[in-house]
């Protein structure tokens, strides 16, 4: 006599929180701002949920009904708490947005930056010399990076170091100035060894080339190489990557960028003409600024500086937050335009609206831009997996080189040799 | 419950589970990635619900608030941690 009942009940139950939670995901796909999903998402995770679980007294079962109880009671407390976690950490993200940009533009960036970085001695140092490892390893994508760096306007008393890097481990040559060419290096490694060729390429009056073949995997050999060389910058070339590598970070490019000591400049293009200089105010882009005043590399190059305005949209929040956030980007930009132009750079300045790496990907497109210039934050491991971050994002998918400014004080895992 | 309802609250729950990946895929940053994350985790139970329903048992209610246990420390630990991170370039 109950049973028919109940049954009708469970099933009225059970269409009640489809039907609700079918609404919050049409709520979900139609509204862009975090606030608003928020409260979409909670006709999801609560009610439609719970009426789904309170369906159960349809089914007769004791245990199928103890179980949803359960579960009834744990998302009563869980949701709510999940839609308010997710809420502060908005609210506490976007004000700090909003006011990240006051302290670059109010002093001198350099000097919260790195007390360790002297940028005049740096500079004078720089003019005399850079120290640069090119990552060859005889694909298409390394021939890239050996003319890019053939291209380079290197100041002169630069020392090129060319690393080949075999698969199988070998004993490390002992690099010295001049030419190792094929004849002095093992049959079994010519295929990575060939390094003549590249050498010529890079080649020039004032600068010096050596070489080495290395064994050992890919990273950790030219991460090892670039700190004991003290490299200012390190050139390698990139394949393209797949989706799925690109998602676990299988790539030696990537891992290089992850772990190296010094800027990575990831070679795709052969030339440095024009640079679009990425920033956002924080320390690493700062820094990305500091580099392209200094680097005699970039004196003849003209400069987009851009920033990308994240504003996730003009919905709730427009009366509190959009007024004041375009200004702030335009001064973030206007200050490293400043730092840029104190050291004599041709300079452009555009602040670009949208998702951060898809932005600066198009916008490096339309201008023809030849390297893009971003600061990285130097995540690794899961929490790039999960995150993402904006500098591997317009790694993986621009088409032109990328030189990626690490965190200022950078130390690779200690490895036991 | 009629078969046929409980058949359909399932598929419907199926639907619902690629709309969720839709949301996903669509997110703009971590945070809205984060709660289409949340979002896709209470369709799951859902579905895991209407299954238990579909067959009978009730061990898929179980496996349902473990993994509402699992979503909820999860959206915990995350979002703090996105909120230390620095704004992106």
């Amino acid at each position: 006599m109950v049973e028919p009942v109940l049954a009708v009940v469970g099933v009225v139950l059970l269409l009640a929180g489809c039907a609700l939670a079918t609404v919050g995901l049409i709520g979900l796909l139609l509204k862009p701002d975090l606030f608003d999903q928020l409260h979409v998402a909670g006709l999801v995770t609560g009610p439609g949920v719970i009426l789904v679980l309170l369906a159960s007294v349809g089914t007769g079962s004791a245990g199928t009904v103890t179980s949803a109880i359960l579960v009834i009671a744990f998302v009563l407390i869980t949701s709510s708490i999940s839609t308010h976690v997710i809420a502060h950490a908005g609210a506490r993200r976007y004000t700090r947005a909003e006011t990240s940009s006051s302290p670059a533009s109010t002093g001198a960036p350099s000097v919260t930056l790195d007390p360790n970085v002297d940028a005049a001695a740096a500079r004078t140092r720089l003019s005399s010399g850079m120290r640069v490892i090119v990552a060859y390893d005889g694909s298409p994508a390394a021939h890239v990076a050996a003319d890019l760096a053939a291209a380079i306007d290197w100041p002169g008393g630069t020392v090129i170091r060319l690393i080949g890097v075999a698969d199988r481990d070998l004993q490390p040559f002992d690099p010295t100035p001049g030419f190792h060419t094929g004849e002095t290096l093992p049959a079994d490694v010519s295929e990575v060894a060939d390094l003549a060729r590249p050498a010529q390429v890079v080649q020039r009056p004032g600068i010096s080339v050596e070489t080495a073949v290395l064994g050992g995997d890919a990273a950790d050999v030219i991460v090892d190489e670039a700190v004991s060389f003290g490299a200012d910058v390190l050139v390698t070339g990139s394949r393209r990557r797949g989706l799925v590598s690109s998602l676990l970070g299988l790539s030696a490019a990537g891992d290089i960028v992850d772990r190296a000591p010094c800027p990575v400049l990831v070679a795709r293009s052969r030339a440095l003409g024009t640079v679009m200089l990425t920033t956002d105010g924080s320390p690493q882009s700062v820094l990305a600024t500091e580099l392209v005043a200094r680097w005699p590399i970039f004196d003849l190059a003209r400069i987009h500086v851009v920033a990308v305005s994240t504003d996730p949209g003009p919905a709730v929040h427009a009366t509190t937050r959009a007024p004041s956030r375009p200004a702030g980007d335009q001064r973030i930009v206007d200050a490293a335009a400043a730092t840029l132009m104190d050291a004599g750079r041709d300079v452009v300045t555009e602040v670009l609206h949208g998702r951060p790496a898809r932005e600066i990907v198009e916008a490096a497109g339309r201008r023809s831009i030849d390297l893009i210039v971003i600061g990285s934050r130097g995540r690794t491991g899961l929490g790039r997996t999960l995150l993402g971050s904006v500098a591997g994002e317009v790694l993986a998918s621009a088409s032109c080189s990328v030189l990626i400014v690490g965190p200022p004080v950078r130390r690779p895992p200690p490895r036991v040799s | 419950m009629p078969d046929l309802i409980l058949v359909a609250a399932f598929g419907w729950s199926t639907i619902l589970l690629g709309a969720g990946g839709v949301v996903l895929l669509r997110a703009s940053d971590t945070l809205h990635r984060l709660l289409a994350l949340d979002v896709l985790a209470s369709i799951v139970i859902i579905l895991l619900t209407t299954l238990s329903y579909v067959h009978g048992v009730s061990y898929y209610v179980d496996a349902a608030l473990g993994l509402a246990l699992l979503s909820f420390a999860a959206t915990l630990v995350a979002a703090p941690y996105i909120t230390r991170r620095r704004r992106a370039p």
